[in-house]
């Protein structure tokens, strides 16, 4: 009985891995209709699973696979074309073939998926279409061969079948129809006589191509469900037999690569399927024979035949030389439970940490042996490490394998017209992180394709092509893996979020006011959100962005999500390499070690002691640290945790849930490697530890939960920091624009920072003269240059041995404005600027609470360079000055 | 007729069912949990698993373990997880019969009667038996 359950529990193994493939070879399929490779692959497919569920006694499975068999017969023997109904119809072959297979799965039985309905539309597909062929119509009558299990059906089926397809089927169709069913039931029941097998064989076959093996034995009745049948059925010997076959070495024994004339010809389609076999097994092995076997209705098929016989004759060698790599693939493979995978994960885990402790004890020991052992063991648990990792790596194409039939679907339900792209597939990670991204990512794939993508009609109005594209895009990046799913539809228009936020109230509207555009994304993540207006049969299925991040975050990655409306959407899911070890670093608070995973760590920045507060800032009560002219939020992790601590000397700038904070901390231990070890859920809730772990020195330390962590410290942030963040926001959508702010003869001058390309100091000495102009050799080319005290009328200040000017350029042109002083860089809100001007000056505002003159840049420029804005870059700017050097 | 691991709390003999016990050690560095519930005495590396501890002198709201004494821990497996339990000294395992087992007595204060599930009378002192699965809760 157990023997019995392994069989069955490999068989669905199989059928499971075989069915992912099928999904993508009909897929595949559609856009290649001619494809041999193809439907020889799909074919094989389907063949294997009948052949297995007949030897399991799965009589519906069977019945199931052996109807679309034969419509893949007529496709693979070119009596038929590919179209979007044949897909159809086979896709949902598959997907009944799963259902049942699922069903044996989980009760052991069959089940009562509906079957009859697939069935009905095969035939209707075999029926309601002609054959490109021309087949001599008005062949045989069906025949009620009681034997035939495929006969009965086609008769009470058809008209049903007919309708839901909408074909009309003609008498003439439906005797076609008749005959590919009288062709089933013929291999029906050849396969049931087994001990007759021979002579109806003879009756029915036609050979074409005289065979060069030896015939093996007719085998009992048992054996012969599938496999006899198959030849009779089909012209072609079909090396997927093999696979099929309950007793394969039994066959291939007998079958020997010696050239010898077969007399009989009647043995001939019986023994070509060995022969089939024992090609793949033995490469140097003489050419299959050919063997075109027909059933009962032969002369009048003959035509066809014939042309069939020549695309197969070609296409039979690489399906076997593809087969013989297989093997080989499968020789040098074994299958094995990933519970063995994870337990020795597990202890490589406890190793590597061993192994981190004899290394903490040899590194103060003078013993020689004990630190050359260490070394040793170091290396060896590296490796050992490595390649247990590698184990249980895959490339991410095994969950993107499903992508194309989702597109496909989903595209032709929401009237969309979608190109998959796929760059990456070969980016592997963890087997279980694997597992854990299919559905998030499943259900990005649908959004983009439900919400993302336009109709044809609304993306050619846009002036996009009709056809949208959707990017799956894997990568490593920072020891992590990236995985981008992007679209170029309409894109996501913040504010609507914001305002269904509101609506649905997640937000106040308060909140939304103060939120930047990329805050309001990030909305889409709250757990009751949906943009949707409608519910379709696509979304409204429960699985929102919330439950896609909270999946993610779950496995220590994230998700950020960026769109320009118009434009598309990108969301990026960074997942790390290996949920067992996890690189992190480790920082000190209040005597204790806390991990913090780096997939959240952005930087460091050391605080400057020297400066008042370390350089933190306060808005209202909230510290912030001016980064690079951003200010960043604060959050000390003293406060977070309730220790005491000493005063921080570190900022860990962090990312996570769409925004950047920095963590105040004691001081940075190292970066470590660690072992996650899960902790009990009373202490998750406390919401601030994402697991613990086990130092290099035996201590046990606790990694931090970034994501919790900005949750909670955060929010309360929000609204302290209203005004800041208000501000900010607004600034992104008003007309801000950052300004260099510098002192020339005692005033404040603003200029635009973005053309600013440098600052640089120049010795007094380096500035020549040409033509009554300044300039300086700089960078390989001269540079003029423009006094702002002489342009803004200011008194000259003595200048000191070097000149501090401002480099602004402008395509290759660049000129040099001497300040006395650069003072700060600062947020100019252009709604604040007044009239208040004069000569050089475009105006003034109040910056910082000091009243600031805004310098009219494209005066002072044109001063020293009249043809510096010149759209036509024809000549040399400083043709005038080059000459003079 | 059980058998009881049997430890010092305080002055009073607390038991619990040897098929709880996973083994007794002496104590291990432990890690503090910030935030966590007073309860839990933080976090020890036991051969490489990360185990929880509750110190029983909080959990039964006694006065705090003088500096002086070492704490042992106890290791049991609650729910597939060992934890380890913080006692005072660990005392001999105990076989009891049914006839020396009493309901908790009335004095115990409330917190302490919803974790002790009887007594056993000894012929020296009284046993009180510990409800792991609270206990640890």
């Amino acid at each position: 009985m157990d023997e019995s359950q392994e069989i069955v529990r490999e068989f669905l193994v199989e059928s499971y891995e075989n069915l992912d493939q099928l999904d993508r070879d009909l897929v595949a399929l559609e856009s290649e209709p001619g494809s041999r490779a193809l439907l020889s692959s799909i074919f094989r497919t389907v063949h294997t699973i009948k052949g297995t569920s007949g030897f399991l006694g799965m009589n519906r499975l069977e019945r199931v696979t052996h109807v679309g068999e034969s419509l893949l017969v007529e496709l693979r023997d070119g009596h038929r074309l590919m179209d979007q109904a044949t897909t159809d119809v086979l896709l949902s072959l598959t997907d009944t073939v799963r259902a049942i297979l699922a069903s044996v799965e989980s009760t052991g039985e069959e089940g009562d998926a509906d079957i009859e309905t697939v069935i009905a539309a095969v035939e209707a597909i075999q029926a309601g279409q002609p054959k490109p062929d021309t087949e001599p119509a008005g062949e045989p009558e069906p025949d009620p061969d009681p034997a035939g299990e495929a006969a009965p059906e086609v008769g009470p089926e058809e008209p049903k079948a007919g309708c839901s397809h909408s074909e009309v089927v003609f008498p003439d169709e439906t005797t076609q129809a008749s005959v590919a069913a009288m062709v089933d039931v013929a291999v029906e029941s050849v396969a049931k006589v087994a001990g007759n097998a021979a002579p109806r064989q003879r009756t029915s076959c036609r050979v074409i191509t005289p065979g060069t093996a030896k015939v093996p034995e007719p085998r009992p009745a048992s054996d012969v469900i599938a496999d006899p049948g198959a030849p009779v059925a089909e012209a072609e010997p079909v090396d997927q037999e093999a696979q099929a076959e309950p007793v394969p070495t039994e066959l291939a024994e007998p079958t020997e690569p010696v050239a010898e004339p077969v007399v009989e010809p009647a043995a001939e389609p019986a023994h070509s399927e060995p022969a089939a076999q024992e090609a793949p097994a033995e490469p140097d092995s003489k050419p299959v024979p050919e063997a075109q076997a027909e059933p009962a209705p032969a002369p009048t098929q003959q035509p066809v035949a014939t042309p069939a016989a020549k695309p197969a004759q070609p296409a039979a060698r690489p399906a076997g030389d593809a087969d013989t790599s297989v093997r080989q693939v499968a020789d040098t493979t074994i299958r094995v439970d990933v519970d063995v995978l994870d337990a020795l994960m597990r202890q490589v885990g406890e190793l590597v940490l061993a192994r981190n402790q004899i290394s903490r004890i040899a590194q103060g020991s003078a013993e020689q042996e004990l630190v050359r052992a260490a070394g040793q063991l170091n290396l060896i648990a590296g490796e050992l490490q490595e390649g247990v990792m590698k184990t249980r790596m895959q490339p991410i194409e095994h969950v993107w394998s499903k992508m194309p039939r989702v597109v496909r679907d989903l595209a032709a339900t929401c009237g969309r017209e979608v190109q998959l792209q796929m760059i990456g597939k070969d980016t592997e990670l963890d087997r279980s992180l694997l597992e854990a991204v299919k559905d998030p990512l499943t259900h990005l794939v649908r959004n983009a394709v439900d919400h993302g993508i336009e109709t044809p009609a609304d993306r050619v109005a846009a002036g996009k092509p009709a056809k949208g594209t959707l990017t799956l895009r894997a990568y490593h990046a920072g020891g992590q893996v990236m995985v981008e799913v992007r679209d170029d539809g309409r894109g996501v228009d913040p504010q609507k979020v914001a305002e269904s936020a509101v609506r649905k109230g997640l937000r106040t509207a308060e909140q939304v006011e103060a939120s930047s555009p990329q805050d309001m994304l990030q909305m889409l993540f709250l757990p009751g959100f949906s943009t949707a207006e409608q519910v379709t049969k696509v979304s409204g299925r429960g699985v929102g962005m919330d439950v896609v991040k909270t999946k993610i975050e779950e496995i220590g990655g994230n998700v950020e999500i960026e769109s320009v409306p118009g434009k598309g959407t990108t969301c990026r899911l960074r997942i790390p390499l290996t949920l067992a070890i996890m690189p992190t670093l480790t920082v000190a608070c209040g005597g204790d070690v806390y991990a913090v995973p780096q997939v959240n760590l952005v930087e460091l920045v050391a605080l400057d002691a020297a400066k008042e507060g370390c350089g933190i800032e306060h808005v209202h009560s909230a510290p912030v640290y001016r980064l690079r002219g951003e200010l960043l939020p604060l959050v000390s992790l003293a406060e977070v945790l309730g220790v005491d601590a000493q005063d921080p000397t570190v900022i860990a700038v962090l990312q996570a849930e769409g925004r950047r904070f920095g963590l105040l901390l004691d001081r940075v231990v190292n970066t470590e490697e660690i072992v996650v070890k899960p902790i009990s859920a009373r202490l998750k809730s406390i919401g601030l530890y994402a697991g613990a772990t086990v130092l290099g020195d035996g201590r046990v330390a606790l990694i931090l939960d970034v994501q919790a962590i900005a949750r909670t410290s955060l929010l309360t942030d929000v609204t302290s920091a209203d005004d800041e963040r208000a501000a900010m926001a607004e600034g992104a959508s008003r007309s801000t624009e950052q300004v260099l702010v510098v002192g020339v003869g005692g005033h404040r001058v603003a200029m635009p920072l973005a053309s600013v390309a440098r600052l640089e100091h120049i010795d007094t000495n380096l500035v020549e003269a040409v033509g009554g102009r300044q300039v300086v050799q700089y960078r390989g080319t001269i540079l003029p240059l423009v006094h702002l005290g002489s342009v803004l009328g200011a008194a000259p200040e003595p200048t000191g041995d070097e000149l501090l000017i401002v480099v602004y350029s402008n395509d290759h042109r660049s000129v040099g404005m001497v300040v006395d002083d650069i003072l700060d860089i600062l947020d100019d809100d252009q709604r604040e600027h007044s009239d208040v001007d004069d000569a050089g000056l475009v105006g003034s505002t109040v910056l910082s609470g000091v009243i600031t003159e805004l310098l009219d840049v494209r005066a002072a420029i044109l001063a020293v360079d009249p043809s510096f804005y010149d759209e036509t870059n024809d000549g040399d700017p400083f043709c005038d000055l080059v000459g003079a050097v | 007729m059980s058998q009881y691991v049997t430890f010092d709390l305080d002055g009073t003999l607390y038991g619990v069912e040897v098929s709880w016990v996973q083994e007794v050690l002496r104590p291990h560095e432990r890690t503090r949990i910030p935030r966590a519930p007073d309860t839990v005495a933080g976090l020890v590396n036991l051969r490489g698993q990360v185990v929880l501890t509750v110190d029983l002198r909080t959990r039964l709201e006694m006065t705090p373990r003088p500096a002086d004494v070492e704490p042992m821990m106890v290791v049991v497996q609650v729910g597939g997880e060992p934890v380890s339990l913080l006692v005072d000294r660990i005392g001999d395992v105990v076989g009891t019969d049914d006839d020396t087992y009493a309901p908790p007595p009335d004095t115990l204060d409330a917190t302490t009667r919803s974790l002790v599930t009887g007594a056993h009378k000894l012929d020296e002192q009284l046993l009180l038996l510990l409800d792991v699965e609270r206990a640890v809760a």
